[in-house]
Order: C-alpha cells, then structure tokens, then sequence
C-alpha cells in the first residue's frame, strides 16, 4: 500500500463559544479529505485567509480538529491535544518546518540542542549516537557539524531554514509539511533549498506537502496542486492540469496572475 | 564520525564564555564585580580574616578611631565603637549577615516565585488569571509594613523578617515570570517542540529557561538590592537583626548613640551598605546586557 496519509471530512470550526469576551470570529475550515501517496509532492496554494496554514497545523497535529481524522498509515494519527495517545509514529511520522520568521529557532540554545530534542524524546539512541546522527543530517542539508556549537543570531537565513529542515527530517519521518518554506529566501537561496529538498524526498521517500505563493516553485516541483478559498479545496488535481485547464474562478485568477509575471518569449541559443 | 575531524580540535565556547566576553568589554561592570566578590569573600570568610570577635568588648580600646586619623591605631583598621568592639571584624560580619541572609531570601523568593509564575504561564483562562494574582495582595503594601505585621504577630528577629522580605518579593517574581512564560509559548520554536511530544515541564526546562536567563538576572538583582537594603532598615529599626548581632543596619543604629564622638561609627556601615547595593546592581545590569549581546548581536 503506497498510500502514506488519508484525511476524511476534517472540519475546523473558529466558533464565538470558544472565547467570550471577544468578538465572535466565523471561520470554518473544511470538511477536507485528501489522499497522500509515498513519495509524493502535493502544493496546497490560495490566497491569504484561505486556511492554507490552519490546515498545514492540523495536519502536522499542532491543531485539534472539529470533527473528522487523519490517518497515517491506516492507523490514526493523534494531535499533541491527546498526549497519552499520540505515539512516536505520530510524533516521527508527520513532520513540519513552521513559516520562517525570527521565532521558528530557539535563540536561547544551540543549534546542536535544538536538533537534539526530536532524538531524544522519540528515540532509544545513546547520547553519542544522537550527536553521530545530528552531525550526519547537518551534512545532508548541506550545513556543518560545527554548527551543533552555533546560536540563531550566528546563522543567515538560509541556514536558519536548513536547521529547520534538518530538524524536521532527523526521525526520518514520512511525510514532511512545510509552511511557505521558500518564502524568506532570496532566489539563489530558494532554489538550493528547492533542490535539497528535492534531493532528500527522493532519497527517503518523503510525502512533500508545501504551502507557497510562488507558483513558479509549485509548478515546478508539485506533482498535484490542491487550491483553497475561504477554508474549502475549491480544486485539486494534476499539477499540469491545473495550470492549463483551471476549472475555478479563483485558480483561473491565480494562473493568469502567474502567466501574467512571465515575459512570453523564449531564449535562444546563440549560433 | 567521520575518523578524521580536523575541526573538531577548536574550541568552541561555551555560553558562559561568551557572556563572560561579552560582560569583560564593560570596565565599570568589572569593577562592580570586583567590589560585589570582596563582600561576597568577606560573607563566605569572615571568621578566618577578621581580625577580632565581633562582640568581643575591649574595654582598654574604646571609641578609638579609624587608622587613618592621627589617633588611630594600625590594630583596629576602621576604630571601635562605644564598646569597645572592632568596626572592621564587625563590618565583615555584618556584610556575611546581610548579604547573606539577602542571599538566601532573594533565592527562595525566586524559586518559589518562579515556580508559581511558570504553573500560571502555562495554564490558561481563569487558573491562570487566578494562580497569578495569588499573592498580588502583598504587593500593595510595603515591605517594611509587612515586616512590621509579621513583627508585631511573631515578634522581632531576624528570621522573621527574612519571612516578610521574602513574602514581599515573590509577586514580582510570578508577575514577570509569568508574562515571559506566555509570550514564550505561542512562539513557533515552543511548538515545534510540543510536536516533537516535549512535555509541559520538559518545555520549560530544555526550551524556555535558557531563554529566561535575562529576566532572571534582571529581576534576581534588583531583588537583591532591594532585599539588602530592606534588611538592613529593619535591622536599624530594631525590627531585624537584634543589636548584638553583627549585621550593617543594626550597626548603624549603635553607631547613632555616640555618632557625635565618633562619627566614623555611622559613616563606615552606612558606606558599606551603599557600595554593596551599588555593586549589585552595576553587576546585574553588566550581565543582562552581557546576556542580551549573546543572543542578538
């Protein structure tokens, strides 16, 4: 069985019940059901406000939903909400790199503790073991094993999002979900970390699920294409189907809007 | 490993390292420093160097004055009081008194403190609201009026008034740590570590207490200062310490009786006091700074 993930009617409600001394805020998200096969890459795109993170977090089990469940592997995957439940295959199966920003690394520990924790939380390795494999994953995304000694403030961006990287990708999960990996990144960057990605899905089998807004990234690496408004999959499918043949008002604007931005000419060799 | 890690020879410094790099750029911190670990050598040594008994009373040797005054005599380096006893062995055991009973009262102040504070940061709704202003009645009246309630139920002493301080301070303590803990727990990297299945208490631990160094050196200092300088008002007041003992501020209210005759009696543990506060809290400020520019610069 290929199939890594299965979601059924996974609601989420933003009712007013829930906090009563502010105003009440309607969002509902859902029902969502979608299916994850090995190795895949799946981009989840659509405006700001469309539910493109809340889904990524409720995926990942930083969200409790409503009502519906997630399935890793034909068993049922638990959110952090039920902590006695939640199994180190939930916990190793599904991981996130949280949207870039000042606060998705700990600036009070080292880089080395911080790629420590998902090890020795969720794994029976010996100290030196963890430190082996922490200095091998760094090498694979591309980083050094002295930076286990660095701080936050000591790395640039870019390395910041290969820590993230590396500490998502250290239990050797299956399916791995980013939120707009790419988006603080400049394009030499970008496209590095496109590439080590790429790189490392195909040599773990990873499910690749990603949140962007460049569609010329998702174009490019998404093999389906899922296109969210208003918290609902207005559409999904082939990733080539839907940039030729978008169905939805919203996926039309949004190809169009891409189109749009590349000049219509080609280059040629020079004879 | 790989066998061969020519790297791996460097060193690499440790936080303490960098901090105190950071901490060594700033020479008045130093000097703070220096003078805050003379007091803190005389809390720990005092009854191997000084000189005299502290309640020994010489009464061949009374009022002399300090040894730099024409009468005054190499034997007893800052004179004697009115009864004859040694101000020099008396300030080093007065600083041991103070100090470390202010020591020991910020400590707990800040265990226990801390510990409600962070029990409130992580709760939520009306728990946490409640859990947190535990003790916020105590906030609103001084500490020295609380030392005098505590007093007046349990009568005078120094231990009782290491009680109110403590009491006094702990609020503070829950408050700040409190509005830390919260701020810290809806950043990314917390819930990051939540999915890593990182529980309540490991959370803190591994995530949120290396980060809280700061808060804590800027609260613990400005605690001590103030726990210093409250018991040595009670001691003055007659409130603490009881006069026999040697701490600072029951010095000073001896000293008063012949501060006419012998002035130096008033000034030297009243000097003593300030430049303990004042050291304390140029070190604290050297080390919040020194810790801010470990982690941003």
């Amino acid at each position: 069985m290929s199939q890594v993930l299965s979601v059924n009617g996974l609601t989420f409600r933003h009712s007013s019940k829930k906090r009563w001394l502010k105003k009440p805020e309607v969002f509902s998200l859902g029902p969502i059901d979608m299916q994850v096969i090995k190795g895949e890459t799946i981009a989840i795109i659509g405006q700001n406000r469309s539910g493109k993170s809340l889904l990524a977090k409720m995926l990942a089990g930083a969200v409790e939903p409503d009502e519906g469940q997630i399935q890793l592997q034909e068993e049922r995957y638990w959110s952090v909400k039920h902590r006695v439940a939640r199994k180190k295959a939930d916990i190793t199966g599904i991981r996130m790199i949280f949207q870039h920003n000042s606060e998705s690394i700990n600036p009070g520990i080292p880089v080395g503790q911080i790629l420590d924790e998902p090890l020795r939380l969720n794994s029976t390795l010996s100290e030196s073991e963890r430190k082996t494999l922490i200095g091998d994953t760094l090498v694979k995304v591309g980083l050094l094993r002295e930076h286990i000694y660095f701080y936050r403030h000591m790395l640039s961006d870019g390395q910041q999002q290969r820590v993230s990287l590396a500490k998502a990708i250290l239990p050797n999960p299956k399916v791995l979900i980013a939120d707009e990996p790419f988006a603080a990144l400049d394009p030499t960057i970008r496209s590095q970390t496109v590439n080590l990605i790429l790189k490392l899905q195909k040599e773990m089998g990873l499910a690749f699920i990603f949140i962007s807004h460049n569609l010329g990234i998702v174009r490019h690496i998404a093999d389906r294409v899922i296109v969210m408004d208003k918290g609902q999959i207005i559409e999904s499918g082939k990733t080539e189907t839907i940039f030729r043949w978008p169905q939805h008002e919203m996926t039309k604007k949004l190809v169009l809007s891409y189109q749009s931005l590349i000049p219509q000419q080609t280059l040629r060799d020079p004879e | 490993m790989s066998r061969f890690s020519f790297y791996d020879d460097e060193a690499h410094p440790s936080p303490w390292q960098h901090t105190w790099r950071a901490f060594k750029s700033s020479h008045i911190a130093l000097i703070g420093l220096a003078v805050l670990l003379l007091f803190v050598f005389f809390a720990f040594f005092a009854p191997l160097v000084a000189p005299y008994d502290p309640i020994y009373q010489n009464t061949e040797a009374l009022l002399i004055p300090p040894s730099w005054t024409a009468n005054g005599s190499i034997a007893h380096l800052f004179g004697t009081d009115a009864l004859g006893r040694d101000l020099f062995s008396r300030i080093m055991y007065g600083c041991r008194m103070t100090f470390g009973t202010s020591l020991l009262v910020v400590i707990i102040a800040m265990l226990i403190g801390v510990t409600i504070g962070t029990v409130a940061g992580m709760l939520s709704g009306v728990r946490s609201s409640v859990v947190n202003h535990l003790l916020d009645a105590l906030m609103a009246i001084p500490t020295l009026l609380i030392a005098i309630i505590i007093v007046g139920i349990l009568g005078s002493g120094l231990v009782n008034s290491m009680w109110a301080i403590t009491l006094a301070l702990i609020p503070q303590f829950i408050h700040h740590t409190r509005s830390f803990v919260r701020g810290e727990m809806k950043k990314d990297y917390i819930q990051s570590s939540t999915l890593d299945g990182a529980s309540n208490l490991q959370l803190f631990y591994y995530s949120i207490l290396p980060n809280m160094f700061e808060t804590l050196v800027v609260q613990g200092t400005l605690a001590l200062s103030i726990a210093v300088i409250d018991i040595s008002a009670l001691g003055f007041l007659n409130l603490g310490a009881q006069p026999p003992l040697p701490e600072l501020g029951a010095i000073l209210a001896t000293g008063l009786d012949a501060g006419y005759l012998a002035p130096w009696s008033i000034a030297i543990p009243g000097i003593s006091i300030f430049l303990m506060v004042l050291s304390i809290t140029i070190v604290g400020d050297g080390l919040r700074s020194a810790l801010r520019k470990r982690v941003n610069r």
